[in-house]
């Protein structure tokens, strides 16, 4: 029980969708714990990318053995999830650091710190149109989760979410331009 | 840029977005304009979002395409300043020959990484301490393999250096019959890996299996031995040795490429071997991936005593590594043409140990039996025998083993005065050298002068390597001639497989081997002058 990869990993394989309030904590906490093993090896100040650090993830939990669509669907999603959540909460601590007045960089000893960062108020924007992009399209969310937070290609995009490949890749150029003219992007 | 949209309004928006985005871009605007029913902000957000679209990357793809972020491939910044690249992907030969042994591996699809520009495809081969991945080239559009330091040596500074040795190794070494290296870099978690050319085709070894008798391809594999000499003869004007020579080792392709693989147990002549010899038993980077059956003395061993026991030289059978030179590769040369002539290497024995054994006890009676007996040209058997020799002095690295000298040397082909060796002069760089002729003299060799070249920067690299070692200062002055030394191992089939040797031929296998202080361009013409 105290490894968090052998308990996912029972989990996808158990074949039940149920299990995603039990699967999400897990999973947060197994990034967490590769992310440490990069941070202690890795000079400071050097970042991680979420990719690597779900990739990485997913290869200790499944091993050798394939959990199945399903399995990978869960487990992807749900990375997904856990390094949204990484971020924004990565996010707002800044944020607060930094009303606070404190110096701007500060050494954050938290694992998650190590993340690739977004630049904060991105972050936040970021979140403010997809919650308004996910009202008018369900999917749209998804697609964001997993080509964006899990880093996965338009390919396994469409794998995980059962949708075709070109499907993917024409929400995603919506979903890329709507964002890039939120954050306040204009065209070249 | 926007003001807010509801949720309706975003839903018309991107039905918009999708059908103008469909179009060829100059249809576009009329499109649009035929859109009667539409808010105006909804229409214009939609103008700037397809814009946004045609405008290459933004600071928002940087932000959502986390994986290039901080290495986008070549093309990808090419094709962010504008130009659209239209790849050109040629017709692949041999697809089954590259097999990715992990190629069902569960979820691979999804796991699918990149490195660079390469995407990870699967795993090719592990070694002890790296493993061989097949990884695809996205800029250039082809395949390559990759070895990747093991993560459990990721901070091992000997297994560090052991590893970027062997991809220099197969950096410098250019020559056809060697596998290219390509590059060298860093992963993302600061892990070093490098690239090389995926060798498709099949092992000599498994060729050799094949046979139904010995005389099938017969000259085929004569062929593709004496290329295997060509390739050494370069690697030792290198000063480097591959200590683990055998048909395995030996990729044959299907449009007669010969490559000597596997230079993984590869030592750099005169150059102390602290992280081995002192550091043993797991030295080699990659233990040879290749290796066929196991039990049978055909594996690769590593550690103090590394190579292959049925094709190993009595001195690298017991360990006398320091000792090492080209003629260890001599008689590993010798053990796989034997293995040509009788399908059979030098020793035969039931297990790795007893192989072993008979090895360092230089058992070779039965191999010269065998030899004898399987009514292969009397010449070939005679050079055989002569790589075969248990003291290494009596290999054909010399001049005095060459039973055809006298009619092959050309009239002219003197010593210069202070480059002559003394044929009796123990000393490993003689057998580099001796083996070292790129037959530049030859008028439908490749142009002297670029070998010339190629062997000045050669030597400049060998003696940097060397240079701590006094031994390459006299070495450095060895040029060997036709007259004093044939350039045996790589002429062994120029030599013998032509009975009447024209006169093409002959000066064919007697140029000059380049002076490794002293190369130029005319070595092997003036020689005939």
């Amino acid at each position: 029980m105290s490894d968090p990869a052998e308990r996912i990993s029972i989990l996808l394989r158990s074949g039940e969708t149920a299990a995603a309030e039990e699967l999400l904590p897990l999973v947060y906490d197994q990034l967490r714990q590769v992310a440490k093993r990069h941070l202690h090896r890795e000079r400071p100040g050097q970042t991680l990318q979420a990719t690597a650090l779900v990739h990485e993830a997913y290869l200790r939990v499944t091993g050798s053995d394939d959990p199945g669509w399903e399995g990978r669907r869960q487990f992807f999603l749900a990375s997904a999830e856990a390094i949204r959540r990484i971020l924004i909460e990565k996010a707002r601590r800044k944020n607060r650091l930094r009303h606070g007045g404190e110096m701007e960089r500060v050494p954050l000893e938290d694992d998650a710190m190590a993340l690739d960062p977004l630049p904060t108020d991105d972050v936040m924007a970021l979140e403010e149109a997809l919650d308004a992009l996910e009202a008018a399209n369900s999917t749209a969310r998804d697609i964001v989760n997993c080509r964006y937070f899990a880093g996965l290609t338009d390919a396994e995009t469409a794998d995980i979410l059962d949708i075709s490949k070109r499907s993917v890749q024409r929400q995603w150029q919506f979903i890329r331009t709507f964002l890039a003219s939120k954050l306040g992007e204009n065209p070249a | 840029m926007s003001s807010d949209l509801g949720p309706d309004a975003l839903q018309r928006l991107q039905e918009l977005f999708h059908g103008a985005a469909e179009l060829p871009k100059e249809e576009r605007e009329a499109w649009l304009a035929e859109q009667k029913d539409v808010a105006p902000e909804i229409l214009a957000q939609c103008r700037a979002q397809l814009e946004l679209a045609d405008g290459g990357a933004s600071r928002i793809d940087r932000l959502l395409e986390p994986t290039n972020v901080d290495n986008p491939s070549i093309l990808e910044r090419i094709e962010a300043r504008g130009p659209k690249v239209m790849p050109i992907l040629l017709r692949d030969r041999d697809e089954s020959n590259a097999p990715v042994l992990r190629a069902g591996d569960p979820g691979k699809q999804a796991v699918e990484q990149k490195i660079d520009q390469y995407q990870v495809q699967g795993e090719i081969a592990r070694g002890g301490v790296g493993i061989v991945l097949k990884g695809h080239d996205v800029d250039l559009g082809r395949d390559v393999a990759m070895k990747v330091l093991h993560e459990e040596h990721a901070d091992r500074p000997d297994m560090i250096q052991r590893f970027i040795e062997e991809a220099q190794i197969g950096g410098q070494l250019q020559h056809p019959g060697i596998v290219p290296v390509y590059e060298l870099g860093l992963q993302a978690d600061e892990r070093p890996y490098f690239t090389m050319k995926l060798v498709k085709g099949t092992t000599l070894a498994s060729q050799l299996k094949e046979r139904v008798d010995l005389t099938q391809d017969h000259r085929r594999f004569l062929s593709v031995f004496e290329q295997v000499c060509q390739t050494m003869a370069y690697a030792h004007s290198r000063h480097v040795l591959h200590r683990d020579l055998k048909p395995d080792n030996v990729m044959v392709g299907s449009f007669g490429e010969v490559q000597v693989v596997d230079w993984g147990l590869a030592k750099v002549l005169g150059r102390p071997e602290q992280s081995r010899a002192s550091q043993a038993p797991q030295a080699s980077v990659i233990s040879t991936v290749r290796t066929g059956d196991t039990g049978k003395g055909s594996e690769s061993l590593t550690g103090s005593i590394m190579g292959t026991p049925a094709y190993m030289s009595p001195e690298q059978a017991r360990g006398e590594v320091e000792e090492l030179d080209a003629r260890a590769d001599v008689f590993s040369l010798g053990a796989m043409l034997c293995e040509i002539l009788t399908g059979k290497p030098a020793y035969q024995g039931d297990s790795s140990r007893d192989v072993l054994t008979l090895a360092a006890n230089a058992d070779l009676n039965p191999a010269y039996e065998r030899l004898d007996e399987s009514g292969a040209d009397p010449a070939l058997i005679a050079i055989a025998k002569q790589c075969l020799a248990p003291n290494r002095e009596d290999r054909p690295a010399t001049p005095r083993s060459s039973p055809n000298r006298s009619r092959r040397t050309p009239p002219d082909s003197r010593p210069e005065p202070g480059m002559q060796r003394s044929a009796s002069q123990p000393h490993d760089a003689r057998s580099a050298c001796c083996s070292s002729s790129p037959r530049s003299s030859s008028p439908d060799s490749p142009p002297a002068s670029t070998s010339g070249t190629r062997h000045r920067r050669a030597s400049r690299n060998s003696r940097s390597a060397t240079s701590c070692s006094r031994a390459s200062r006299t070495r450095t002055r060895c040029v060997v001639r036709q007259h004093n030394s044939i350039p045996v191992v790589p002429a062994i089939w120029r030599t013998f497989s032509t009975p009447c040797p024209t006169n093409a031929a002959a000066s064919n296998g007697v140029g000059s081997a380049p002076a490794p202080r002293r190369p130029t361009s005319t070595v092997g013409r003036t020689s005939r002058n």
